[in-house]
């Protein structure tokens, strides 16, 4: 991966205006780019083939597939992929399955502009400077 | 549901269920390496989701949906010790959600229970569920670490975290810090423990004892791609100060443990064999069925339809007393005998009836396991509850009427009589109280009494509050006795004014639980010996329904008296009475007793005529000791009334138990004699005392 190359990002969340808050945010981070929007856990897994992303944001409760299940899908397709759940409060039990199903993080909705910058920062390194 | 009787059938059946169920909970709690609890559990939430279901309570069905799928889980898995305390918890807490939506339904609420709470419920389940069947990690023992040391490359850390106030999804969150740390090294133990880690998520701030091959920036940075850690300080150690931290640590939670369990309640296991009886029964029962051949040995009565019944016998026996009247002004024998011959199955139906509302007292009693426990929690005190004859039979409304004395009174033990596990062992008692509650019958009433081993009665503190509140003055405090003393202790507004650890501490306290009992018609009595506990026994009567009385007249009217307190009827003679201080006393066999002239007493003096009849006096007991003698002007007859609540006019409406109809139709009063002679007594000791 060259300098230049962007992170790719797939969004996965029923809402469009939850995916469109993260899509403006995500995309005003110079480094990154959305290369895709899925509204339940079987397009998310059909996108993830279609896309390769670096990195997958997954809501849990949605129509079709849910989720847990999607990330466990995907995680069988490949064993590293980075999947951060972003899901409402009061699921804490949600995110635990999904956390051991292999999700690497995860973050409460409403979430801030800041803490979807730091997700990225830190998950997808993209601030090289890593202040030990 | 469609009418009055099938909710009323639903709120019965669910009452059993829910009693049911918090038997089970306490029997898992008392043996939770028991699973059978659980199982019986599982199949009582499975009855009530399918009763409410069918009664149109969704939510509240779904409700118990969650729970049998809580319980079925932990049938499979046994619930782990430290997510114990939390799952009991949580089936109590729910059982209250029960018996709040029964007690609105009974109140005529039929709404179901919000949607969103059961969701809230289920949520809360989900993650208790994964709370206990998950572990994230375990403490390794010595020789694991001291393994893992010496294998080469491997280094020992102390890690040092700081989770962001922000962050809610604690457990989520340590789950996602571990598997990062264990994916490149092993964490060896925590602090807090493990399993304290993971039940209490509340700390913010922990330690992680790590070994790993990797170098503390290697460390450094895989805990950076965690987000909400707030602050991590990891701290290189060499191994000898690294399984000596480990070591101190154990023995630290080990001794904290030791103590957190000498609060836990320990429960007399006084009924299990009763619950195998009971077990046996049900799968006798479930043995019949397959050859189709169940005894029904009960069924199921409404309390109302029972009640009713009543009335309508004593409406009976009132119509049979009012012919037998008429037919001794005739005279005619064949009548007079078949209605005598009457008399024989009015008693049989009477009899029957009345054991139909009786209860076996170990219905309510069963509950005070729970209320013990809580308590016993809420303080801090260690004991057991023994009960004893709980097969005793009781009228169930006067069983429903002191229960909250009851509870009163074990309240009050357990929070002022039953010292703290220290203080016992201090005083060379076992550290494990005892709280007995004995039931017997004894002639017309059942006693109860609610005996601790505690620290007593402080009689010089109830003397000083005597002599402060300046009823005595010091000198004449030292003459009362703990019989006296007790009077106090009764007196409304004494024990409110009462230092906590006197005895009652929760204001209402003895006083008005005292007049409760005496309100029944009842008595109730204090033992105390210092140090060596305190005995309340309540003595009720059995039943009040009906009374065997004694007509009398006084001045233009009717009252009775229950013959079960009368111990003679005398013509009143005037030279039997004299003076003792201004009382008037009438003298029988060698014996002085107090006098009551009902027609005083009752305010009727004004209506009275006088002399014109020849008085009567009535010598009536409450107990050997205690008797007074009332003053009436006309012996009538007797016979079987029917007790009618009744509130009066009359003077004092604690002086009447209740009204009745008369033969004729007419309305006795039925005088509360009980209450009278505690009164008349009381009143005399008060006077005596000043």
């Amino acid at each position: 991966m060259t300098k230049n190359e962007k992170k790719k990002v797939l969004i996965v969340d029923d809402a469009q205006f939850t995916r469109n808050m993260l899509k403006n945010i995500i995309n005003k981070i110079e480094q990154i780019e959305v290369i895709g929007e899925a509204s339940n856990g079987v397009e998310a897994i059909s996108l993830y083939k279609k896309l390769n992303p670096d990195l997958v944001t997954m809501d849990l409760v949605m129509p079709e597939k849910g989720g847990i299940e999607a990330t466990e899908e995907i995680l069988k397709i490949n064993s590293k992929a980075l999947i951060v759940v972003v899901s409402a409060l009061g699921q804490e039990a949600l995110v635990l399955e999904a956390a051991k199903k292999g999700a690497k993080d995860f973050i409460q909705k409403p979430f801030k502009t800041e803490q979807i910058v730091e997700v990225m920062d830190r998950i997808l390194k993209i601030k090289t400077a890593e202040k030990n | 549901m469609s009418s009055k009787d099938d909710i009323k059938l639903f709120i019965s059946e669910s009452e059993d269920l829910i009693q049911k169920t918090e038997e089970e909970i306490l029997s898992f709690e008392e043996n939770p390496e028991n699973s059978k609890p659980i199982k019986e559990l599982f199949f009582t939430f499975h009855t009530l989701k399918g009763l409410t279901a069918m009664a149109g309570f969704d939510n509240l069905s779904k409700f118990c949906h969650h729970f049998e799928s809580l319980l079925e889980n932990a049938k499979e898995k046994k619930v782990s010790k430290s997510k114990r305390q939390n799952f009991i918890g949580m089936l109590f807490e729910s059982l209250d959600v029960l018996r709040n939506f029964l007690n609105r339904v009974k109140k005529g609420d039929l709404s179901d229970i919000d949607g969103n709470f059961v969701e809230d419920i289920k949520n809360s389940f989900e993650s208790f569920e994964t709370v206990y069947d998950i572990t994230f990690i375990q403490s390794l023992n010595q020789e694991e670490i001291t393994k893992l040391l010496n294998q080469k490359q491997n280094k020992s850390f102390k890690i040092y975290v700081r989770l962001e106030d922000t962050c809610v999804f604690k457990k989520v969150r340590l789950f996602i810090i571990f598997r990062a740390l264990n994916e490149n090294g092993k964490i060896c133990c925590t602090n807090p423990a493990p399993e304290d880690l993971e039940k209490a998520t509340l700390r913010n701030e922990f330690e992680i004892y790590y070994i790993t091959q990797n170098k503390k920036d290697k460390i450094s940075q895989v805990l950076d791609e965690i987000l909400e850690i707030e602050n991590k300080v990891i701290t290189p150690l060499n191994s000898g100060e690294f399984k000596k931290t480990i070591t101190d640590l154990k023995e630290k939670w080990e001794t904290e443990k030791s103590e957190s369990m000498s609060s836990e309640l320990l429960l007399d296991d006084y009924d299990e064999e009763e619950d195998i009886e009971e077990i046996e029964r049900v799968s006798e029962i479930v043995g019949d069925f397959s050859e189709d051949n169940i005894k029904i040995t009960s069924v199921k009565v409404n309390i109302e339809h029972l009640e009713e019944l009543m009335n309508y016998f004593g409406e009976l026996i009132i119509m049979k007393n009012h012919i037998n009247q008429l037919l001794k002004k005739k005279q005619d024998r064949t009548l007079v005998r078949l209605i005598d011959k009457m008399d024989k199955p009015f008693l049989d139906i009477q009899e029957i009836l009345f054991k139909l509302k009786l209860v076996r007292v170990e219905s309510t009693f069963r509950k005070y396991k729970r209320l013990v426990r809580d308590v016993a929690n809420e303080t801090g005190k260690k004991l057991r509850l023994i009960l004893e004859g709980t097969n005793v039979e009781i009228d169930r409304k006067i069983l429903e009427e002191i229960n909250s004395p009851l509870v009163q009174l074990i309240r009050n033990a357990i929070y002022h009589g039953i010292e703290s596990p220290r203080e016992r062992v201090k005083k060379g008692k076992n550290e494990l109280g005892t709280l007995r509650l004995r039931t017997y019958r004894r002639s017309g009433s059942i006693f109860i009494e609610v005996q601790d081993d505690g620290m007593g009665i402080n009689y010089d503190k109830i003397r000083e509050k005597v002599v402060s509140r300046r009823y005595y003055n010091s000198e004449d405090a030292k003459q009362l006795s703990d019989e006296d003393l007790h009077q106090f202790i009764l007196m409304p507004g004494f024990s409110t004014l009462s230092d906590a650890d006197i005895l009652s501490g929760r204001g209402m306290g003895l006083a008005i639980m005292a007049e409760k009992i005496k309100e029944l018609g009842g008595d109730f009595n204090i033992q105390s010996q210092k140090n060596i506990g305190t005995k309340f026994t309540i003595e009720v009567p059995f039943t009040r329904a009906i009374l065997r009385a004694q007509l009398i007249q006084i001045a233009d009217d009717l009252f009775a008296i229950p013959t079960e307190n009368i111990k003679q009827i005398y013509f009143y003679n005037p030279n039997q009475v004299e003076y003792i201080e201004g009382e008037q006393y009438y003298k029988i066999k060698s014996k002085s007793l107090p006098v009551i002239h009902l027609d005083e007493h009752l305010n009727m003096v004004d209506k009275s005529t006088t002399n014109s009849y020849k008085k009567i006096a009535i010598w009536c007991q409450r107990d050997e000791e205690n008797s007074v003698v009332f003053i009436a002007d006309k012996q009538l007859q007797q016979l079987d009334v029917v007790v009618k609540p009744f509130k009066s006019n009359y003077s004092d409406s604690r002086d009447i138990l209740g009204s009745s109809i008369t033969g004729e139709g007419g309305i006795c009063l039925i005088i509360d004699v009980l209450s009278i002679i505690s009164n008349k007594l009381n009143e005399n000791i008060i006077s005596k005392l000043k």
